[in-house]
């Protein structure tokens, strides 16, 4: 029993440290005239499921509910946002030439449909990113009507 | 792909991000400089993608990425044969390309399911 006590104790203080230690924040407090939705006229229903089922990996500004400032919870985000952005950044949308944004609409749509996006970790925690069939078959077509028009 | 192989797929990704590295640029000039950049950067997206993927992943970058190197092939040219042939069924029956150097059909975007669906579009030299 004494021995239960200490581990969790050495636990408590372990994640308590954890606390500590500085993380970036993926906030830049603007949003840039290169971003998506300055770029092209978004439908707000196709708007919002992008910023609430994409931005927060997708873009320079996370939105971080509380459980989302706790470690290990933080840093497990962080990577997320680091590789995600690489793969795509919303905000710097009219940085890419016009190939790659063609191939960064094919594949936004491809992995939606295939449920690879947005990640299962991701919507675990954050229920409403999560997309309903009706609303992942409007983002696609929209998606796709805009890919053609290019 | 057309052998469903996705290691030896990934190979050829790195050995084409291995030839991008060792071309040398400094030939081009102006606008085809520009362009080759372009076509550059996305080529190497896909191909990076193609390395670390499954094969279903692979497929759809293959799609780009074969669009980007018949685009290259117009810029710069090139001396071999080759054959662009056509899948009407890939990319969700929206259709692909993609290039070949033999005149048999030899499908990469379905291998074994379906290895001799498409044409021959155009022969290029």
């Amino acid at each position: 029993m004494k021995r239960l006590k200490i581990i969790a104790l050495v636990l408590l203080v372990l994640f308590v440290g954890m606390q500590f230690i500085p993380t970036k924040r993926n906030q830049i407090g603007m949003i840039p005239m290169t971003d998506f939705m300055k770029i092209y006229d978004v439908p707000t229903e196709v708007s919002t499921i992008l910023k609430t089922s994409c931005y927060d990996c997708h873009s320079n500004n996370t939105q971080y509910p509380w459980y989302n400032k706790v470690q290990p919870v933080a840093w497990f985000l962080e990577n997320h946002i680091e590789e995600g952005k690489s793969e795509l950044n919303f905000n710097e949308w009219e940085n890419y030439s016009s190939r790659r944004k063609k191939s960064k609409l094919k594949s936004i749509s491809s992995q939606i449909k295939k449920d690879k996006m947005p990640l299962s970790s991701y919507t675990f925690i954050h229920g409403d990113a999560k997309l309903s069939e009706s609303k992942k078959e409007m983002v696609i077509k929209w998606i796709d009507t805009l890919r053609d028009s290019l | 792909m057309v052998a469903d192989d996705k290691g030896a797929a990934a190979k050829g990704a790195t050995a084409l991000l291995a030839a991008f590295a060792k071309f040398d640029m400094s030939t081009l000039s102006g606008e085809t400089h520009k362009e080759y950049m372009e076509i550059l950067e996305s080529a190497k997206e896909q191909s990076e993608h193609i390395v670390k993927r499954s094969i279903d992943h692979q497929r759809g970058h293959f799609e780009v990425l074969s669009a980007d190197i018949s685009d290259l092939i117009t810029l710069l040219g090139t001396e071999k044969t080759l054959y662009q042939d056509f899948c009407p069924m890939a990319n969700n029956n929206k259709g692909a390309y993609w290039l070949s150097e033999v005149e048999n059909i030899k499908n990469p975007y379905f291998g074994a399911k379906m290895m001799k669906c498409g044409s021959v579009k155009k022969q290029i030299n």
